[in-house]
């Protein structure tokens, strides 16, 4: 009986502090919701829209392809290029997922196999497009009947090239912004941000401080996960070993900005952390990490559009398997870099009121 | 006119005219005026609660406060030492490495260290990582990192809480020997004993002054 009543005695003592821990209620009540939300309403395994490119002498080839594509049951973005080279460019920034070169003979069609649920996906709607084009009735020459398909950067739609190299991206996420999450509490939690605010440290001092080691490491860590992932999975570089240095560089500055501004606002570590969980959830589900971005609601990306993640993965994966230019690098680095200033002067603002509150 | 006297040869380096502050929507201090003075040992005394960190706090510019005015004649804020009373300074680090860190930030020369690790018998402990030390050890560590600043005011939050008897004599015999040299010492306690070690006392109750003493 006495141990039932002091097991009771304990229940009772817990379920005070956790009413009382808004922070982790809010957690506990707040992600499960978040999560049903993200799987419910943003997650899509399939496109529902498939964006084609056609390179064709002739408008009515265009024509065709277009009637065909646009009475399947999946919604085609037609567009048409003057030239080979224009269309392959479009391919390889990512803005088209399949070229349809009707000028070729055969004619070929080009698929970005980056993502290996989507090209698999874009198969489906090729082999239609294929027998289109191949219909004796409505072309000239014969040699359209067979149709050539080429899958380019991940040949085979091998499913590790696109996961791994994305995964540099997740891994950095997580740990730059729960490391630095964890920087301003872990000073206030133990008592040396007493001492620092008898130094008279300022804020951009203990910010920039307090990040370089992190910064450093993050290029480490891209590194270092970048060649493993060449030596252990086979995954290509086909790219600028520069460009995802100078990636790293602002993808690692925005997460660290961020985990620090939660720093700021967290009086403990627990809460620091709690914060990093809740971000790090949606980063890894409307990033285009997991699920395919273009499968998901306007919504969803306009959201997906804000986090670091999905640009940087854009990035890491262009450069690795498409070899993008510096331009398409430059274009998705500058919303990381947008993300990077507004939680970097929210970090420093919020880090200015709490030295003022001094410490705990 | 002995009192006077003695004034004239402690000079004021900190003045507090009408001092408040208010922290989580209570008064900490009210209408707090307060002279510390050169060479002199002045003890905040009162019981938990009674804002004896607040004042101290705000004496080192750690908080500002929110009415009144400070006066710092012989005390800069670079040549305040501050004290804590929990340990502040970084366990992962040796002693040489936290003091380093201070002086570092401080802009003081790095020849300050040897000094202070000498004066405070801290040379054998140079290479140990400040996570092994005694409370004793801690304790002459933070306080050799007050003194790298050679400071004119040196500030202790409730220095003597958790030494034994020998630490506290020696720490006494320290603090003395730092008010001989004209530093001018404020420490806080709630323990009546220290009070009497002082040269002048302050004693705070709910935030206000309640009594002083020279």
């Amino acid at each position: 009986m006495s141990a039932i009543k002091r097991i009771a005695t304990l229940a009772l003592k817990e379920v005070l502090q956790l009413v009382r821990d808004r922070a982790t209620l809010g957690m506990l009540l707040g992600v499960p919701l978040v999560q049903l939300l993200l799987f419910g309403f943003a997650v899509e395994l399939t496109p529902h829209t498939l964006s084609v490119t056609i390179v064709a002498s002739r408008e009515e080839s265009v024509a065709r392809i277009e009637r065909w594509l646009r009475a399947g049951s999946f919604g085609a973005r037609v567009s048409s290029a003057p030239s080979l080279q224009s269309a392959q460019d479009r391919l390889r920034r990512g803005e088209t997922l399949v070229v349809i070169d009707a000028r070729a003979h055969p004619a070929r069609l080009y698929l970005d196999a980056t993502d290996p649920v989507v090209s698999l996906h874009a198969r489906t709607v090729i082999e239609g497009v294929t027998r289109s084009l191949a219909a004796p009735a409505d072309e000239q020459e014969e040699s359209t009947r067979a149709v050539r398909i080429v899958e380019l950067y991940n040949p085979g739609a091998r499913t590790q090239p696109y996961l791994v190299s994305g995964l540099v991206g997740l891994i950095l996420t997580m740990t730059l912004v729960m490391m630095s999450a964890l920087t301003l509490a872990r000073e206030r939690e133990r008592g040396s941000l007493e001492s620092l605010l008898a130094l008279r440290v300022r804020p951009f001092e203990l910010c920039i401080g307090k990040l370089a080691p992190y910064l450093l490491l993050g290029l480490l860590q891209g590194g270092l996960i970048l060649a493993v992932a060449r030596l252990a999975f086979d995954i290509p570089l086909r790219g600028s070993l520069v460009l995802i240095a100078a990636a790293t560089g602002v993808f690692a500055g925005a997460n660290l900005a961020l985990g620090f501004l939660f720093s700021t606002l967290a009086r403990v570590q627990m809460q620091a952390m709690q914060m990093t969980f809740f971000f790090f959830l949606p980063s890894s589900l409307l990033s285009g990490f997991m699920f395919p971005f273009g499968a998901m609601p306007a919504w969803a990306q306009l959201l997906g559009e804000m986090l670091p993640l999905t640009h940087f993965l854009r990035i890491i994966r262009g450069v690795t398997l498409r070899n993008v230019e510096g331009g398409y690098v430059v274009g998705e680095l500058v919303p990381i870099a947008v993300f990077a200033m507004v939680a970097g002067f929210a970090a420093l603002v919020s880090c200015r009121r709490r030295l003022r509150e001094g410490p705990a | 006119m002995l009192h006077t006297a003695r004034d004239a040869v402690r000079e004021p380096v900190m003045t507090l005219i009408a001092v408040s502050r208010r922290a989580g929507g209570r008064v900490a201090l009210a209408d707090i005026s307060l002279v510390i003075r050169a060479s002199e040992i002045h003890g905040l005394l009162g019981p938990n609660g009674s804002g004896k960190t607040t004042l101290l706090r705000i004496l080192a510019g750690i908080w500002l406060p929110d009415a009144g005015r400070i006066e710092r004649p012989g005390a800069p804020l670079a040549r305040i030492g501050y004290v804590a009373q929990r340990f502040c300074l970084y366990d992962e680090l040796t002693v040489s490495e936290n003091l380093l860190f201070q002086v570092s930030m401080r802009g003081r020369p790095a020849a300050s260290v040897a000094r202070v690790l000498n004066e405070f018998s801290l040379e054998a402990l140079a290479s140990r990582r400040a996570a092994t030390l005694s409370g004793g050890e801690r304790q002459r560590l933070m306080l050799a990192a007050a003194m790298l600043s050679e400071p004119t005011l040196l500030l202790l939050d409730e220095p003597t809480a958790a030494l034994d008897t020998a630490s506290r004599r020696s720490l006494w015999s320290l603090l003395r020997r730092e008010a001989a040299r004209g530093t001018a010492v404020v420490l806080t306690s709630h323990e009546l004993a220290d009070g009497e070690q002082c040269d002048s006392t302050t004693r705070l109750s709910e935030g206000r002054l309640a009594d002083e003493s020279r």
